[in-house]
């Protein structure tokens, strides 16, 4: 328990120092966006003094450091928010789109594989191993622009951008909900139809292996009907792996959500993160680098308990 | 009917790498010159132009195919850096075992839990965006899952009988290693190279789409499509086109190596 | 009445494999009587387990019975559909396993299992079923069954395992038990347990049963009638004592004279059998069994020897009446 403990923070700072280091060591300063015909140099000077930008390196990682443990992830650069605020206000969005996005993967992927895996190399299983082949090799942003290009532009049936219709302040919750979820159509769309080959193909491979295993065939030899074999037996059996899977692969999950919020202005983590990059606002990308990797193995950790409650030949 | 569809793959490739170059060998098109039919607004595909034009003119089948030539490139190079990488770690790793192995895959471990995208984001707008620092970049991030591979393969053949008699007989290391053992892993390093190729060709047209990979005017499928963004609804086939030949690409080398790893599979 | 209980006519059974066809099982005929115990032994790759599960229905995808007929209490179970096929598994043909642990589910209680194949059975509400299932475990000799209906089977020992399969397939009451090696994976002196339990069942139970092995002395011990089978055919059949005392065929009696004898004054000598067994993809021309045989004459790679019968035993064997090796 407690080597868990020192494990996740191991790798947490180890992920904070190798992203602060990568930061500070390119070319180009931060200081030249604030760059105006009224300052002199001793201005800059100044304000790197300010920002510290002047220290050596570990000492700028051991003061990050410091102001992170008292909950002060420093200001923005651009807007000269607090980090943590501008953070916070930004994951509610990023949450509702990866939650949404996880549960629908789950849902459409785990029959799909189980049914293929069943009934190997029939059409049924043919089409959908084709299908997720076809999605596998599409770019994500450019699922994206399809989308818009069809459902947006083509056909007027959703939004191209945004969270929530600015004339509906006023509405009642609900309303505002329905508007959300509206707004969440099309970046939900994309995240799944990117997401969901792979789970299918995981899945369909441990079907193929479970049916083929003694136990399966016992239960066939005690009169068992297929139907009560592969949605009770069947189904549990594979469903195990699929718990440590979607724990490997929330990084994928949270860099790929980057892209379908920038594309679709989705006002989350990963636009923020998008847009400090290009604005090259180092205390924002490293608030959203922290937040992040403490979202990714907090969720690498919980995947892994899971996994032991879930499994009975795991005892611990 | 997954034969046949391997065909297809495998000739689809063959015709993206052929045709690019010899239609260049041969100057057949030209990508860079503005069509004379332009009058300012897009062409639509027609007789002239067979998949139209892009924005300012320019036949949109050149940009294509000088659009190949570039984007397979950077997938090959930065897939033979990741590879080349993964194989030496993963050698040594396996190998040698011990606190280098540990050391290893603490650093592996490291890699992985970082968001890939993010990382690459962040160091390529450190640095002026160029094809060569992003092959680099694909290459220098993409390295762990070759290097767990290759590790496992390792282990695997560290424990044959023909290992210690070797050992026995007063073979080095080195040469145990790089005569006797690397043979070995080849087999899944190809696999690995071919679909890693796919997922590198992936990362860059998205880094291409944002700025942040190949620049014009040289023509890269994905920064075509940040190009097509303003005129989504006047000329969609700017948009549809690239994205569908990155998606066949990218297809075509997903069956292939599925297609090889079946084949080995099947004479383990 | 008719004693007759099973009765496998003529049967053929193909394997494909790629582009090729594999044979497994090459005319087969034998019987069982009610309450009888029948043994089939052989080497992998004879043919003994693609017998059960013909008889169950249970080959592979790419496997077929493609002649024969396979007759339980009169019914021909060759071409019977999935559904009506539910009836006769288990309830009254049940098979137990090589590896027992394998055979169980790793992810669901043993209780779970047992209470789903017996509620799929009978009319019995969940509660009733518990209580059958542990009664059945204490008739299997399994101490503490409450506890353990609770626990998962990698918690059991092998010889454990087994014993619940038994108690699994008992708690449907089949009239033939079939069971594949089913000491093959046990400690020998677990594995004499097991055999005592079966037959003790059987006795208590009128069941037949058929019993697969590749170890002469669990047939001698406990079988009414043998087959031994060589590459899909059965080469010699007869009661324990004709072919232990009497073996006609060259490869039982090679099969005899490998076990060794707690005499000391016997000299142990094997009959050693040249070459390895041959892929069923490349049988051999004439008698299958001609490229091994000691007593191998020309006339035995052109030739197939069909079965003799002398009184209650039967072989396959041109040249059987020459002197024992």
């Amino acid at each position: 328990m407690i080597k868990s403990i020192l494990s996740f923070i191991t790798m947490l700072l180890l992920i904070t120092m190798v992203s602060f280091g990568i930061m500070r060591m390119a070319p180009g300063d931060p200081t030249q966006q604030f760059l105006s015909p009224k300052m002199g140099a001793e201005d800059m000077v100044q304000i790197r003094k300010n920002y510290g930008l002047d220290d050596p390196l570990p000492v700028q990682y051991i003061k990050w450091l410091k102001n992170v443990m008292q909950g002060n992830l420093g200001y923005s650069y651009s807007t000269g928010k607090p980090v943590l605020t501008a953070i916070v206000e930004r994951l509610p969005a990023t949450l509702i789109l990866s939650i949404t996005s996880l549960s629908c993967i789950i849902l459409i992927a785990c029959p799909l594989g189980l049914f293929s895996g069943a009934n190997p190399n029939k059409p049924f299983d043919y089409t959908v191993t084709l299908l997720s082949l076809i999605t596998m090799a599409m770019p994500a942003f450019w699922i994206g622009l399809m989308l818009i290009l069809l459902f947006s532009l083509k056909f007027d049936l959703f939004p191209t951008s945004g969270y929530l219709d600015p004339l509906m302040s006023g509405e009642p919750l609900w309303r505002q909900w329905l508007d959300i979820a509206h707004h969440l159509i099309l970046p939900l769309a994309t995240t799944v139809i990117g997401g969901v080959a792979g789970l299918i193909r995981f899945n369909r491979f441990n079907v193929i292996t479970i049916i083929a295993q003694d136990y399966i065939k016992a239960a066939r030899a005690r009169g068992l009907g297929e139907g009560r074999i592969l949605l009770k037996h069947a189904f549990k059996n594979a469903s195990l792996p699929i718990v440590t899977i979607l724990g490997l692969s929330l990084p994928d999950l949270i860099g790929g959500s980057l892209v379908i919020e920038y594309i679709f202005s989705w006002p989350g983590m990963g636009q923020l993160g998008i847009a400090a990059v290009f604005q090259r606002d180092y205390p924002i990308l490293m608030g959203t680098v922290l937040i992040t990797s403490i979202l990714i193995l907090t969720g690498n950790r919980l995947a892994d308990m899971a996994y032991r409650w879930v499994d009975p030949r795991i005892q611990s | 009917m997954t034969m046949s569809l391997t065909k297809i793959a495998y000739i689809f490739l063959a015709g993206m790498i052929i045709i690019p170059i010899i239609v260049s060998v041969l100057n057949l098109t030209n990508p860079t010159s503005f069509s004379p039919l332009f009058t300012g607004d897009p062409i639509c595909p027609c007789s002239e132009h067979w998949l139209g034009t892009d924005d300012l003119g320019r036949d949109l089948l050149a940009r294509c195919i000088d659009g190949a030539k570039i984007s397979l490139a950077v997938g090959a190079i930065s897939v033979s850096i990741s590879v080349g990488i993964g194989l030496i770690l993963g050698l040594i790793s396996g190998f040698y075992g011990g606190i280098i192995d540990s050391l290893i895959m603490r650093f592996v471990d490291l890699f992985l839990a970082i968001p890939t995208l993010f990382l690459i984001l962040i160091i390529q707008v450190m640095l002026t965006p160029s094809i060569f620092n992003v092959m680099a970049v694909i290459g220098l991030t993409s390295w762990m899952g070759v290097t767990r591979l290759v590790r496992a393969e390792v282990l695997t053949a560290k424990q044959r009988p023909f290992i210690t008699a070797a050992k026995a007989r007063g073979i080095s290391n080195t040469t145990i290693l790089f005569k006797h053992i690397l043979p070995h892993t080849l087999n899944p390093v190809i696999v690995a190279a071919v679909l890693g190729m796919g997922s590198a060709i992936l990362i860059e047209s998205t880094l291409s789409f944002l700025g942040l990979g190949v620049q014009p005017p040289n023509a890269s499928w994905g920064n075509m499509l940040q190009g097509s963004l303003a005129y989504m609804t006047d000329a969609p086939w700017m948009t549809i086109i690239p994205g569908i030949l990155i998606t066949m690409t990218v297809l075509s080398l997903n069956i292939i190596g599925d297609h090889l790893r079946n084949a080995i599979f099947k004479n383990s | 009445m008719s004693q007759l209980l099973l009765e496998v006519k003529d049967l053929n059974a193909q394997f494909s494999v790629g582009k090729q066809t594999v044979t497994a099982l090459d005319g087969i005929s034998f019987d069982i009587q009610k309450n009888q115990t029948v043994g089939i032994v052989g080497e992998s790759g004879s043919g003994k387990s693609v017998t059960a599960l013909s008889i169950m229905g249970l080959l592979a995808a790419n496997g077929k019975i493609t002649q024969g007929q396979i007759n339980y209490n009169g019914q021909n179970l060759v071409g019977l559909n999935q559904m009506d096929y539910r009836q006769i598994r288990g309830k009254e043909i049940g098979l137990i396993f090589q590896n027992p642990m394998a055979a169980l589910n790793p992810v669901f209680t043993i209780g779970n299992q047992m209470i789903e194949t017996i509620r799929l059975h009978t009319q019995k509400s969940k509660a009733e079923a518990q209580d059958y299932a542990i009664s059945l475990l204490t008739a299997v000799g399994i101490p503490d069954p409450q506890t353990r209906l609770t626990q998962y089977p990698h918690q059991f020992s092998l010889g454990m395992c087994q014993r619940v399969m038994i108690a699994l397939t008992l708690s449907m009451s089949p009239k033939l038990l079939i069971a594949d090696e089913p000491t093959a994976s046990l400690d020998v002196t677990i594995q004499a347990q097991i055999l005592t339990l079966l037959a003790q069942l059987k006795k208590d139970t009128g069941m037949s049963m058929l019993i697969i092995s590749h170890d002469l002395g669990v047939m001698a011990q406990h079988c009414d009638h043998i087959l031994v089978m060589y590459l899909g055919k059965i080469v010699e059949s007869g009661t324990p004592e004709d072919i232990f005392m009497r073996p006609k065929h060259p490869y039982t009696q090679a099969l005899i004279s490998s076990i060794p004898s707690t005499d000391p004054t016997k000299k142990h000598a094997p009959t050693l059998l040249k070459g390895d067994i041959p892929s069923p993809l490349h049988l051999p021309t004439g008698c299958r069994f001609h490229t091994r045989c000691p007593k191998a004459q020309s006339k035995c790679t052109t030739a197939e020897p069909q079965l003799q019968q002398i009184e209650s035993q039967k072989f396959a064997c041109f040249y059987a009446t020459l002197p024992p090796l």
